[in-house]
């Protein structure tokens, strides 16, 4: 498959989505300047994803598609899959139940199954449990559709789950939604984000009745309502999606003025994809971190809404109001160095923020970095907006979190702080002993009040110091006396070093 | 009131929001509970993350520990090993772990991709002779067993791998099995309870997991007079082992929580070891004392505004016994349901019931077994359904939960306080706090208490 066929494949509704690696060439290695990176994306766009000889354990893409489905707040969810799969269910739930509070909506757990597969399935196939499991699910649950996703374990064994859901579908008389997002089937876990998705607009969205000119989708994960007061400011709501949806909510995103998202490694494929199907535009624009890119992406939507006049309004009023407070914090914060990891699309945000807030960018790592996005518009390539916004980046990697590297990247660079989104690594700079801003919640460090609100959180970080200095002295390091010598983090790396 | 059992549980059945993960996550979990041991995870590029995250959310917060969560040595088979197998990616990952990660001991455990396609690990990891501390292998299949089973698969291979049979014992040594890092949310603290009492008991124990051990306990485990082993479950096999191929006994007590299962429990080890009478009195008096001195503290406030509850317990099968005597017998409470919510076999079933006390005329609750996360909800209306004439037809009120953050619908529905205590414990960060034994008793009663006067 080539990258031109995807454009056509990925945003169509076949059965599943095809693999980041082949859709959209992403890589998984990378140490170089910013501006090579962007330069090899033209060079070779299908990338390569590279592995390692030594690996340390990573997210699958059934994770991450079963992140979002199970926080659909009607629906759900089956994972065809041995037990262990479904382990992280009671993170989700924790994180469902809060999704709910902050909208008022009535507090309950996730509504999800694992059909358990045992040994003996594995030989004798699971289709008949699946079909169990589904009509437990509905009998247990009485939702308004059920996603089944499937596994490493399902995949290997064949089960036609098509069938099976098609068979459900008819029998129960509500949607039942494949996903299909095996771990094995690829290295990059946001696949995983696709497949869910991809699912989604296969089967719950629906063609539109009408246009709203006042709505937007927002795709994100916290579903904190940050965005609305901007968007209210120039008479319009933000949908955000799909976490705490109802499959109602879900089946109308097709009538929405357009889509964006706080990140594009997250939102761009539904966007194209409702782009394709319905019409629906992709905002051309960075989303809305940093007062910079927060014009872009006004002056985007008032462009798709008529609005163009209010906007530059709005954009005045706004960097006026909070010019004083961001004046406050830029002083405290000027010419600290700051070092920013996570998924790839939200650490380019966070250098807008950091740029916005006046430290000194040292350098950042991806986790994984995709060549292209499924819309070919140079407005979205968040590397280009970067370096663009920043000046080059002259410590740019790209590391499968991969924590080995990770801190033997920051001992080089030892920055100021460390901004981070991804539970679980800021960890390791802690135990570097360096102060760690982790963006929790990526829907309030957007905007305008964003980058205050994100500036404040970062002098509260500073003031961790103390903190972090003591776990750092007591923390036990559990690589080898040789590794820490060692001079080059991809020591590791197979193949040809792109 | 009779104790009833009802079945929900079927071999390999759907499982509705699970209490527990597969035997690859009971075996890392145990593994990170061992002082730096370095597993090495054979299996797809989720599997290591996915039980990480289970565990550190479910398991009050325990996080990844020395090599954890996202540094944990993972081969990441994907589909270009499943076609040609994955025995030569295992071998590269274990080489460049041998130079990268520094341990006292390596173990490769497996997912159940790497089963299906057949590798062999026991094979791969002989055909490397150079390492620079022990290497194990022991596959833990993940569809072949729960988190409960991998506890016992990882111990039974690392016992195996690392003791030899001791003609001589080492008198006073004892090992103890049973309670299962991350499922028990507060492992750490119940074995340095029970450590704590055994020691003042003159003993020297192996608890594996307890402060200040190190992989030393488990080459010594051989060497034990004797194994005690809390569960009807976990741990079973392990202690097989030791007893049936290193001639170390088995010794079978309750998981004891607060003064009247501790006590037994300490002389039922006693007795079996051939202590002296008068040792174990002392102790128990200056136990006992300072037990009911805090104890008696409650009191008062528990007549004045009368804290006596309706009970609904769900928990595993070690916790749910010991905790419905706990507030039947300590705290003087009604326990009216009881869910026991780890996979049992039948035969299982009928010894777990044995351990809900059955003297006097205490009331006992209504045992029921069910691993479906909705299984209590259903139990609780049935028990209490609202048909006049119904023996259990009056309101659950004053009422208490305790079970895990699932029971939050539950404890919502019929307007209880919830005290959680079972996994998945997501909204509390455990550190040393114990259930078991003396002070773990009284944290219990105390954060019992505490949950019912904290609207004061
Ligand atoms: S078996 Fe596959 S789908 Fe399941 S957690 Fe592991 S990588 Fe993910």
């Amino acid at each position: 498959m080539t990258l031109e066929q995807k454009h056509h494949e990925s945003a169509t509704v076949g059965q599943e989505v095809i693999i980041r690696e082949r859709r959209l060439g992403a890589l998984l290695t990378f140490q170089g300047k910013g501006s090579d990176l962007m330069k090899l994306a033209k060079e070779n766009p299908e990338g390569c994803c590279h592995d390692n000889y030594f690996n340390q354990c990573g997210d699958c893409s059934s994770q991450r598609a079963m992140l979002p489905i199970s926080q659909i707040r009607d629906a759900a969810l089956v994972n065809h899959a041995p037990i262990g799969c479904a382990s992280d269910l009671g993170q989700f739930n924790a994180q469902h139940r809060r999704g709910l509070r902050y909208n008022a909506i009535p507090v309950q757990n996730i509504r999800a199954l694992s059909s358990n597969l045992t040994e003996k399935d594995l030989i004798m196939g699971g289709e008949n449990k699946l079909a169990a499991a589904l009509e437990e699910a509905y009998r247990r649950f009485a939702p308004k559709a059920i996603f089944v996703t499937t596994s490493c374990a399902s995949g290997i064994i064949g089960d036609d789950i098509e069938e099976v859901t098609l068979n459900a579908e008819e029998k129960l008389g509500i949607p039942i939604v494949p996903i299909y997002c095996e771990g094995f089937k690829s290295m990059v876990w946001t696949t995983g984000f696709d497949a869910a998705y991809h699912g989604i607009v296969r089967k719950l969205v629906k063609p539109p009745r009408e246009r709203r000119n006042d709505i937007i989708n927002i795709m994100n994960f916290s579903n904190q309502h940050a965005f609305s007061p901007l968007l209210a400011k120039i008479g319009m709501e933000a949908r955000y999606l799909v976490h705490q949806a109802s499959v109602e909510e879900l089946a109308h995103i097709s009538e929405a003025a357009a889509t964006g998202h706080m990140c594009e490694t997250l939102g761009t494929y539904i966007a194209a994809s409702l782009e394709k199907l319905y019409g629906v535009p992709e905002l051309k624009s960075p989303p809305p971190y940093g007062s910079l890119w927060t014009d872009l992406w006004l002056r985007e939507i008032g462009k798709i809404t008529g609005r163009e006049k209010l906007v530059e309004k709005v954009i005045v009023s706004e960097r006026k109001r909070i010019a004083p407070e961001l004046e406050a914090v830029r002083k405290k914060l000027e010419g600290r160095t700051v070092f920013a990891f996570g998924g790839a699309s939200f650490c380019h945000n966070m250098l807008a923020l950091a740029h916005d807030l006046g430290l000194k960018i040292v350098g950042m790592m991806g986790f994984h970095h995709d060549m292209t996005f499924d819309n070919d518009y140079e407005e979205i390539i968040s590397l280009k907006n970067t370096l663009t916004l920043v000046g080059n980046i002259g410590s740019y990697s790209v590391c499968n979190k991969q924590p080995y590297q990770m801190i033997k990247i920051l001992q080089d660079i030892k920055p100021d702080l460390v901004m981070s989104r991804h539970e679980s690594l800021p960890t390791q700079a802690v135990k570097l002993g360096i102060p760690t801003f982790f963006a929790a919640d990526a829907n309030i460090l957007g905007g305008y009040d964003g980058v205050v609100t994100t500036g404040k959180r970062i002098l509260g970080a500073i003031k961790s110091r103390n903190f972090v200095k003591n776990l750092s002295a007591h923390s036990r390091e559990p690589h080898s006396a040789w590794w820490k010598k060692q001079k080059d983090p991809f020591y590791f790396a197979k193949g040809k070093r792109l | 009131m009779s104790l009833r059992q009802a079945n929900s549980y079927k071999e390999g059945s759907f499982i509705d929001r699970p209490r527990h993960t597969c035997a690859l996550g009971g075996a890392l979990f145990t593994l990170r509970a061992l002082s730096r041991v370095i597993p090495i995870i054979h299996a797809s590029p989720g599997c290591g993350y996915n039980v990480y995250t289970a565990f550190n959310a479910g398991a009050g917060y325990l996080g990844g520990g020395y090599c954890g969560g996202a540094a944990w040595p993972s081969s990441n088979v994907v589909e270009n090993e499943i076609v040609f197998g994955g025995e030569d990616r295992l071998k590269e990952q274990i080489l460049s772990t041998l130079e990268l990660m520094d341990g006292d001991l390596y173990v490769v455990v497996s997912g159940c991709m790497v089963e299906m396609i057949g590798d062999d690990l026991l094979t791969v990891v002989a055909s490397i002779k150079d390492s620079p501390a022990p290497l194990l292998a022991v596959p833990t299949p993940s569809f072949k067993g729960n988190s409960y089973d991998g506890y016992d698969i990882i111990l039974e291979g690392l016992f195996e791998g690392l003791t030899r049979r001791q003609t001589r014992k080492e008198k006073g040594l004892l090992n103890i099995l049973g309670i299962v890092p991350g499922q028990d949310v507060f492992y750490r603290g119940n074995l340095s309870e029970l450590k704590r009492l055994l020691e003042a008991l003159g003993f020297k124990v192996n608890s594996f997991f307890g402060d200040g051990e190190d992989i030393s306990s488990i080459r010594r485990a051989a060497r034990a007079e004797a194994t005690i082993l809390l569960s009807d479950v976990a741990g079973q096999k392990a202690a097989s082992f030791l007893e049936d191929a290193r001639g170390v006994p088995t010794l079978k007590l309750p998981f004891p929580i607060g003064a009247q299962e501790t006590e037994n429990f300490l002389k039922g080890v006693a007795k079996a070891l051939g202590l002296r009478d008068s040792k174990v009195q002392k102790l128990l008096s200056f136990e006992n004392r300072r037990y009911y001195e805090y104890l008696e503290r409650a009191a008062d406030i528990y007549n004045d505004i009368d804290l006596q509850r309706y009970t609904v317990i769900v928990a595993d099968s070690n916790y749910a016994p010991s905790v419905s005597n706990f507030v039947s017998e300590e705290l003087g409470f009604v326990p009216v349901l009881t869910v026991v919510t780890d996979p049992l076999t039948e035969e299982k079933q009928k010894e777990v019931l044995l351990r809900f006390h059955s003297s006097g005329d205490l009331p006992r609750p209504l045992v029921r077994f069910g691993t479906q996360t909705s299984d209590s909800a259903r139990f609780l209306r049935e028990a209490w359904a609202p048909v006049s004439n119904h023996r259990y037809s009056f309101t659950l009120s004053p009422g208490l939960v305790i079970g895990s953050v699932y029971e939050r619908e539950l404890a919502e529905d019929y307007s209880l306080p919830l005290v959680t205590l079972s996994f998945p414990a997501t909204n509390r960060v455990v550190f040393q706090e114990a259930r078991a034994g003396y002070l773990g008793g009284l944290t219990l009663a105390s954060e019992i208490f505490t949950t019912l006067v904290s609207g004061r």
